[in-house]
């Protein structure tokens, strides 16, 4: 089914409630996987996988009440759920990230209870990380769905889903927070695996920032100040001046980063001062 | 609202810091009791800094709220 035709199912509904129609629509998702842009096209209701190796089954494999995250956003219900479409070789999530079948089966029950626990330690907001959640967004739909004390929604995402997966998130996501992980497509493919990596996730930055409140962040990699961190902070100024640009600096080289030689080393000690520097210089809302 | 006391056993609450030969501190996971921490140590940190303001702040417009 494609984004068109999907948004003009959707727009005859609710756009704040998830509804029996856009549950049905998603599980649809499931059944010939269009939700990001590998589009493998696999039965994963079936038990079929694709590159991103998930069922029709999420898991968490991970949930807390985080105070290091956007600063608007603290206290933060994070749940974290295993399985990504990307193959970054500097994960911090590493192995948990990448193996979907880690962690707790994601349910209603689940998430009522993880909300509870979330709401007595002061959480004012839940926020889907990953791994990536867009992955598993019919099950999150369906978790939502049943679950009677839910918090505004922020959805952490490295935006390499498709417009059908980002119009079944419309009217749902109170704020988008968009990871922009490389600003070109050879740095894309070599360490995360993906094509089309800017055109793709730049159409969905415009697509989302147009209804919906965004932030961008962007970690800094050593090394890639030239090739990535400069085309962001460009691209940031040409289209989407007024959104947040998060920055951060806490780079350190894990999983597989040993096996690449600008990664193998933490981030020089005054990148993150040269590149808010760039950021401020150029004009664009810094947020650290 | 006040917040409830983390669990100890809780490993899934746990934080992660890592400690660079220059003296920077990654910190990844953070809970509240781990940026008061945090903040008890002079480490001149303005995203720490910010964060731990920002608690306190929506800590004292709650108690205050009617």
């Amino acid at each position: 089914m494609t984004g068109f035709v999907l948004r003009c199912i959707l727009a005859r509904m609710s756009s704040q409630t998830i509804g029996t129609e856009r549950l049905l629509l998603a599980q649809h998702e499931y059944r010939h996987c269009s939700l990001c842009e590998h589009r493998c096209g696999v039965d994963r209701a079936s038990g079929e996988r694709g590159f991103c190796e998930a069922t029709a089954e999420a898991r968490v494999y991970r949930y807390r009440v985080e105070c290091g995250e956007e600063i608007e956003f603290i206290p933060s219900q994070l749940l974290y759920l295993s399985g990504c479409n990307l193959r970054c070789v500097f994960c911090i999530g590493e192995a948990d990230a990448f193996d979907p079948q880690r962690g707790t089966l994601l349910t209603s029950q689940f998430l009522t209870e993880a909300i509870t626990t979330g709401r007595q330690r002061a959480a004012r907001n839940l926020q889907w990380v990953g791994g990536e959640p867009t992955i598993h967004l019919p099950a999150i739909l369906e978790a939502m769905a049943g679950c009677d004390c839910l918090l505004p929604v922020v959805w952490k995402s490295n935006f390499y889903g498709t417009i059908e997966g980002f119009t079944l998130l419309d009217g749902v996501v109170d704020v988008y927070v968009a990871d922009l992980k490389f600003g070109n497509n050879a740095c894309a493919g070599q360490l995360a695996g993906v094509d089309r990596y800017m055109e793709i996730v730049t159409r969905n930055l415009l697509l989302a920032v147009q209804g919906t409140r965004l932030i961008v962040r962007h970690l800094l990699l050593p090394g890639h100040l030239e090739c990535c961190y400069r085309p962001i902070v460009d691209w940031m100024c040409r289209h989407l001046p007024a959104v947040p640009l998060r920055i951060m600096t806490g780079y350190l080289p894990r999983w597989q980063a040993a096996g690449y030689q600008d990664l193998a080393s933490p981030l020089g000690r005054d990148a993150g001062a040269q590149a808010v520097a760039i950021a401020r210089e150029k004009g664009l809302n810094v947020i650290l | 609202m006040r917040e409830m006391p983390l669990n100890p056993e809780d490993d899934s609450s746990i934080s992660e810091i890592n400690i660079l030969p220059d003296g920077r501190v990654c910190l990844f996971g953070a809970s509240r009791q781990v940026l008061e921490m945090l903040d008890a140590i002079p480490l001149g940190d303005p995203a720490l800094r910010n964060r731990i303001e920002r608690l306190r702040t929506e800590e004292s417009s709650e108690t205050v709220r009617p």
